[in-house]
Formats: C-alpha cells, structure tokens, sequence
C-alpha cells in the first residue's frame, strides 16, 4: 500500500483524487468479478461452497462436475441448437438489416421518412406475446429453429443504428463508383460494407450475444427436448430444486431426490457463458468505433 | 449455412408428416399439460402404453414448470386449451373457471368411471374433493400430498445442547427459550467466539405454534406464500391478525435485543439453492430450525429401509443431514416435539395437504367420452394395487424400477435411473400422474409416526384460494411482513400491532374474513 500511495504522489496529480479514483474503480472490478470468481471455485468444487466460509479457493479441487456436464446430452443437444440459431439468426439478420438501412439512408429513397417512421413506430409499440405465439403457430414455425431466427430479425435499434452509420458515408464515394460502372448491388457489396466493417461487426456481436442468451422464445415456440436451446437447458439445471412448490410435487414422488449439486450448477453456466465471453476480445476494437458513429442522429 | 437451411427445411417436412400422421388417425386424442422437470417426448413408453390401453393418443403439451402459469395462460389465450392440466398454484382454480376454460366434472362421470379415486379422497382426505368445487360444481380434483399429514420438525443441535449442559428436548415454550439463550450465549461450537445464535426465520414457527399459530409461510423466493386461517371463539380469523401473535412478537422482540435471534432471520435461513436447505443451521450459526421436512434432516441410520436383498440396512442421509456430515462427521442433530405454550396450546405449522387441482379443458365438459378416458388413467393412479400405480407413477416395473417389499411399499429405482430424476418427465409417466393421498407405509413414513409428527400439526382451515383473499393476497403479505419485522428489531413498539390489524384489515382483510367466514359455514354445513 505505501508503494502505491508513493506512486500515486509521485504522478503530480491531485494524490488524494487518485487514490480514492483507483479504490473506487478497485472496488467496481471487484463486486463485478467476485460474483464470476465464485461461480469459477463453484464450479471446480465438489462440496457446496455456499455452505464454507469465505474463500477464492474450492473446497475440494475436482473436474467432475464438468465431466458430468459434458456427458449430459441434454446440454449437447442444447449447444446444437444454439449455435444453430446463432448462425443463423446472426447471418440473416444482418442480411436484412443492411438490405433494409441501404435504400432508406438514400436521401433520394421515395417515402423513405414515412418507411423510417414506420420501422421506429416498432420500437415503442408491439403487439405483445399472445399475438405474437398465435402468428409464430400460424405460420407453422413452431418446434422450428424459424420461430427462433424470424421474429427478432430485424430489430428497430439496430436498423436505426446502421441506417445513421451509412448517413454518414460521402455519396462521392458511391457517385464515382457510379462513373466506373457499378450498378446498385456492386456498390452496396463491393464499396460501401467494406466500408461498414465496424458497424458490422457491433450488430454482428449484438445479434449474436442475443440469440446465444435468448431461452424465453425457446420455451414457448419449442416444446420438444431436441430443439430447446442450451440456456433453456442450463436454466432448467440452475433452478431444480429451488421452486419449493416444484419441489413438494417432486418429493412426493421421489423422497429422498438426487438435486443437482450447486457445484454442477455452477459448471453449467461456466459452460453456457464461456464461449460468448471468449468472442468479446476479438470484436472489441470495433465495437467503440462503430456504436459512436452509429449512434442515434437526426 | 446451406446445410443449416435444408436441415430446417428437412425438420418441417418430417414435423408435417407427423402431424398429418396423426390427423390420419382415428384414435381419440388427448392432450396433457401436468407437472414435469423435463419435456416429454411424443412418442414417451408411458403415453404409448397407457395410449394403447386406453384406446386413445397421448399428446404432451410441454410446459416448463418454472414458468408454468405464464405459459400455459399464453396457451389458453391463443385458444389452445389442454384437454387436461394441472393447476400449479391452487389459487388459480377460482380465476380458471371464471375465464371459462376449465370444465365441470360430473360427479355422477367421477362415480362411474373412477369408483377408485373417489374412495381414496374419501378415506384418507375427506373433505379435499370439496375444495375443488366452485359455486357448488366441481372443477378441480385435488392432489393431495399424504407426506404433509407431518409437521413441520423440530430440529436441535444436540451436540449443541450437550454442550451447553441439556440433555432433555424441550417440550415447552420456557425451556425452549432457556435452550435458545445458552445457544447465544454459552459457546456451544467452543471456538470462543460469541458468534452463535439461538434460532432464525424458520424457528420462529415453533415460537408462534407455541401460541397455536402460523401467521406466515413462505414458500420459494418471491412467491407470497399461503394463507392460514384458524377459527376463534367459531369465527374463521387469518393468523396473521390472531390477537395472540403479540404474545409471540413480544417475545421475539426481546430475543432480538438479546441476540438470541439471528439478525439475519430477516433474509431467512436459505441462501438459495435446493429449497430445503437451513444454511444458517449447517453453517453452525444457529442451533435449531424447522425448515422443511423431517425426511431432510434424517441423519444416516436413524431408521432402517429396507437393502436390495431384503434384508435391513441403515436409511440414507437427509438433504440436510448429508451437508452437515460434509461439513464434520460430529455434529449430530435431533428432531423434537412441538412445545407447549404459556396458555397451554401445543402444536407448530404444517404444510397443506392440498398441493394443486387437476382440471379438464373446457371443450371436455361436452365430450363424455374423452372425459371418460382422462377418467380411466386418473382411477388408474388410484388403483388399489400399489404395482398397477407404482407403473403407471413410475414406469415400467424391473425397467425402471423393482419391488423390494410389497407390506412396506418400498421400491429402488434400477440404475441409471435411481440418479435420473428426470427420466419419469421424458417418458411421460409424470403427465399421466395425480398425486393421491394413499395411506403411508415407508421405513421412512414410520420414522416420522415415532416422533408423533402425525400429530399437533396446526390444520389450515382453508388451503383452498378464495377469490377475494388472493385478490388481496400479496398487498396484505407485505403489510404483515413489514409490521412483525419492525416490532421484531424493535423500529416500532409492541402496541404497533394494533395499529397493523386496523390496517390490515382496511386493506382488504375485512372482505377477506367475511368470503373466508362464508365459505367455511358452507363447508361445515355439508
């Protein structure tokens, strides 16, 4: 500590600014790691770490819980599933999306603020979930991965976003692309996405992270085990056993019941969150760029 | 991507094909939505042997069961109504005939074709087929748990206790109270720390059942619990506005000041996790509780079930029990008797018989036909022979399970199904189920009759929702909540009480008691 405070000093900086700068931001780390760190112990534990004392470490140093992970099909199934719908739903979405923002962030677009209008209208008013199941079935896409991927494909937000991204680029670029020879679609594909590889990559990311966290549409529009997606699965895991009116109903069947212990609860969320947290890094130095020139303007 | 997209495509040609499959049939088909863990497959054994024996086609409706009122309301606005379902919640019944979606049931159908299940309500619950009825109909067939004719128990640290110089479990309120103070006090874990506590939320329901009370049950977080209603002087009164809960506050208050009480009892003694655990009580900060059942607390060996062989062996630790055993092989627990008040009342909480209802959907009040054939799989749960309803609870006999002792009905499941509690979800077997209240016979069961946990256990006089309590329900929780805790950490004096009922009863408590009164007078008149 005596190293640090003659450091800070040192700076030139108001010293006592400082200090209580890096406690504070000391201690945000900590409250939003700690919880992680947790469920990391948790889950490399065999014994149920809520019942020790404060502690970083497992109580005892096991893999089983994540053997007994990675043999649940359940959880293969799940993973299945959810990349499925991820690559999918990231693909087209930003498909549609960018075929969308294209025409309506041209000046020139017939009805482009009334189709603008429109698409935003979305984003505060929606029919709601039973008007949105009933079409879902009569449409057929239910127990489809489509139930999943259609009705979130394209979100307002992220249309507004691109469109005011694409607002920005200079039509000089696109009228001399124009003079060389392009037609619509070239300049789309061939000038102006790469242009938009920032943008891109941030809706990509978003699109992604929400369909790899979605469950609740997995519950309603999937009712077979082999199409659930793996966070409908891990929440089933999490939860067992915590709902004591659940539980009276199962005990009643089954005294004495095997419950997932804490420690292979723990692993299954590890294995749910890891793969998504391990996509940040590479996306990062896109992402600060294309959500401020996206950001919302005029 | 290609593949993704033929492979979708493929899926919705196959799931077309099925569905025609199934139209092609001419097979009656019945659609289930009941309690599971996991979703059931289509083609699960149970709905296809109990389809064949019935002569109709099973067709689960998977309903995630954490979720399960949300999404089987979805179900019924977009007109999809099950032609059987369980209620979750028993409150719900009243809401469920108002909308219209659940359908009468005939007592003259229930006569004739499930003879069997009218006899088991009849002798080991009468008066429970009564609270499926609204306005004189029936609606709802109970499921009643056998298992919560037990109270709730009475758990000690004993080594605790020997500690602290008491051998005797109390049996009364005083004694009780001494033990609670020397547990505060006295050091029982020895580390020389004065970090213990007497009792937490839980063990409060010894102290009020002491008075003759359950003012409160909680059930899992954020669920607001069940109601209890007792009479007084013939008048039907909530417990929670019992002029008797003073006597109990005013003693909590002065455990509080004391440290006797944990201060934490406020966020309770579980932390999350499997419902049954006491935290506070396995992590050795407090030495008695009463969460949950006796059967979580059962230490290896204090009763003998019954060994593959037939032969006897040592009973299996209780969920509690086998953390505290992790946590050190020497603690040892014991469970006492309810205790005797300062006015002479005995007696502590226990759970509700009355778990849920069964309901048919509407469209099958004018189909006697399918409602005989929901009839015969109910009546088959119901069967006199403990094999026939052990089959069709759990499954194939000698597949997923075998018969250990036919006297004491005790059964084990055959790996790898005796860790797979899932497996009765998939095959359907738990959508098939009605939970009925048989006379109890398990090594386990008698354990519990040797603690006389059969007995003083404080009866809910209405477990049924009434429309009027539960339109209030959560609004009057929070106030008795907020009132007990601050006459509890001493925020506001004793005489606060009063004031709390006046309110309490303005917030719609008054119209509460006279539904509750007039309910109870038509009950008691059959």
């Amino acid at each position: 500590m005596g190293i640090v405070k003659a450091r800070l000093g040192a700076s030139g900086a108001n010293p006592a600014f400082n200090i209580l700068n890096y406690a504070f931001m000391l201690l945000m780390s900590v409250t939003t790691l700690y919880p992680f760190v947790f469920l990391i112990t948790s889950s490399l534990s065999g014994l149920d770490m809520t019942l020790g004392g404060f502690s970083l470490l497992p109580r005892d140093f096991t893999f089983t819980n994540y053997q007994k992970v990675f043999r649940n099909p359940a959880i293969a199934t799940g993973y299945y599933n959810t990349i499925l719908r991820t690559a999918i739903g990231t693909s087209l979405s930003l498909l549609v999306t960018f075929c969308l923002a294209w025409p309506l962030a041209k000046k020139a677009f017939p009805g482009r603020n009334a189709w603008t209008a429109l698409i935003v209208f979305t984003m505060f008013f929606s029919g709601g979930m039973i008007p949105a199941y009933i079409l879902v079935r009569q449409l057929h896409l239910i127990d489809t991965v489509w139930a999943l991927v259609l009705p979130e494909l394209v979100t307002a937000y992220n249309f507004v976003i691109v469109r005011n991204y694409m607002q920005t680029i200079p039509s000089s670029m696109e009228e001399s692309a124009k003079m060389d020879g392009a037609n619509d679609i070239v300049i789309l594909f061939r000038i102006i996405l790469p242009v938009c590889k920032p943008i891109i990559a941030t809706i990509a990311l978003w699109v992604a992270v929400w369909h790899w966290n979605a469950w609740f549409d997995s519950m309603i529009y999937v009712t077979k085990a082999s199409g659930q997606v793996v966070q409908l699965v891990m929440r089933r895991i999490v939860l067992e056993g915590s709902d004591q009116l659940t539980q009276m109903m199962a005990e009643a069947q089954r005294q004495g019941m095997v419950i997932a212990p804490e420690g292979l609860k723990a692993a299954t969320i590890m294995v749910t969150t890891i793969p998504i947290l391990c996509v940040y890094p590479f996306i990062q130095k896109y992402f600060v760029k294309g959500v401020m020139m996206g950001s919302l303007k005029g | 991507m290609n593949g993704a997209f033929k492979k979708g495509i493929a899926a919705a040609a196959i799931l077309a094909c099925v569905s025609f499959a199934a139209f092609g049939q001419a097979k009656m088909q019945v659609t289930l939505a009941n309690y599971q863990i996991e979703p059931t497959d289509p083609d699960g054994e149970s709905l296809v042997t109990y389809g064949a024996k019935f002569g109709v086609l099973f067709v689960p409706v998977n309903i995630d069961n954490n979720k399960y009122h949300e999404i089987l309301n979805l179900k019924l606005a977009a007109g999809e109504v099950p032609d059987f379902f369980y209620l979750k919640e028993a409150d719900k019944l009243n809401n469920y005939v108002k909308q219209g979606v659940a359908a009468k049931i005939p007592m003259d159908m229930l006569k004739k074709y499930a003879p069997n299940l009218l006899k088991v309500l009849a002798d080991n619950a009468p008066g429970y087929l009564d609270m499926g009825k609204v306005k004189g109909s029936l609606y709802g067939i109970p499921a009643v748990n056998a298992t919560n004719a037990f109270h709730i128990p009475l758990v000690y640290r004993t080594d605790w206790m020997k500690k602290v110089g008491v051998t005797k479990m109390p049996t009364t309120l005083t004694e009780f109270e001494s033990l609670m103070y020397k547990f505060a006090r006295n050091d029982p874990d020895g580390n020389g720390k004065n970090d213990t506590y007497g009792l937490s939320q839980d063990g409060l329901n010894a102290v009020f059942g002491a008075f003759g009370l359950v003012p409160f049950d909680h059930n899992s977080k954020g669920a607001a619990g069940t109601d209890y209603w007792l009479l007084k002087d013939g008048k039907v009164v909530n417990a929670s506005i019992h002029p008797d809960v003073k006597k109990a506050l005013a003693l909590m208050t002065k455990w509080y000041k004391d440290g006797v009480l944990d201060p934490e009892f406020i966020t309770g003694e579980n932390q999350g996790g499997y419902w049954a655990l006491s935290h506070a009580f396995i992590k050795g900060r407090i030495g008695f509780t009463t969460r949950a059942n006796y059967y979580h607390w059962a230490m290896p060996g204090v009763y003998n079930d019954i060994a593959e062989d037939g032969s006897k062996t040592p009973c299996q630790p209780g969920a509690n029990a086998k953390e505290l055993i992790a946590i050190d092989p020497k603690i040892t627990i014991g469970l006492g008797p309810s205790l005797m008040g300062p006015d002479g009342k005995q007696g502590i909480k226990k759970y509700n018989m009355l778990m849920n209802f069964y309901c048919f959907g509407k469209q099958v009040e004018k189909d006697p036909a399918k409602m005989a054939k929901i009839l015969a799989f109910m009546e088959e749960n119901a069967n006199p022979d403990f094999l026939v309803r052990n089959a069709i609870k759990n499954g194939t006999r000698d597949k997923y399970w075998k018969l250990l002792d036919l006297e004491t009905e005790t059964t084990t499941f055959i790996p790898p199904y005796d860790k797979d509690t899932g497996y009765v979800s998939r095959i359907g077997a738990t959508l098939l189920r009605a939970e009925l209240p048989f006379p109890m016979k398990s090594p386990s069961n008698m354990w519990a009759y040797s603690l006389g946990y059969d007995k003083l256990g404080i009866d809910n006089l209405i477990q049924v929702g009434l429309p009027v309590a539960t339109k209030y329900k959560a609004d009057l929780m929070k106030l008795r909540d907020e009132a007990y805790l601050q006459i509890i950490t001493g925020a506001k004096p004793p005489a606060y009480f009063d004031e709390y009922v006046k309110a309490y009863l303005a917030a719609g408590g008054t119209e509460a008691q006279k539904d509750a009164q007039a309910y109870y007078d038509e009950m008691s008149a059959k």
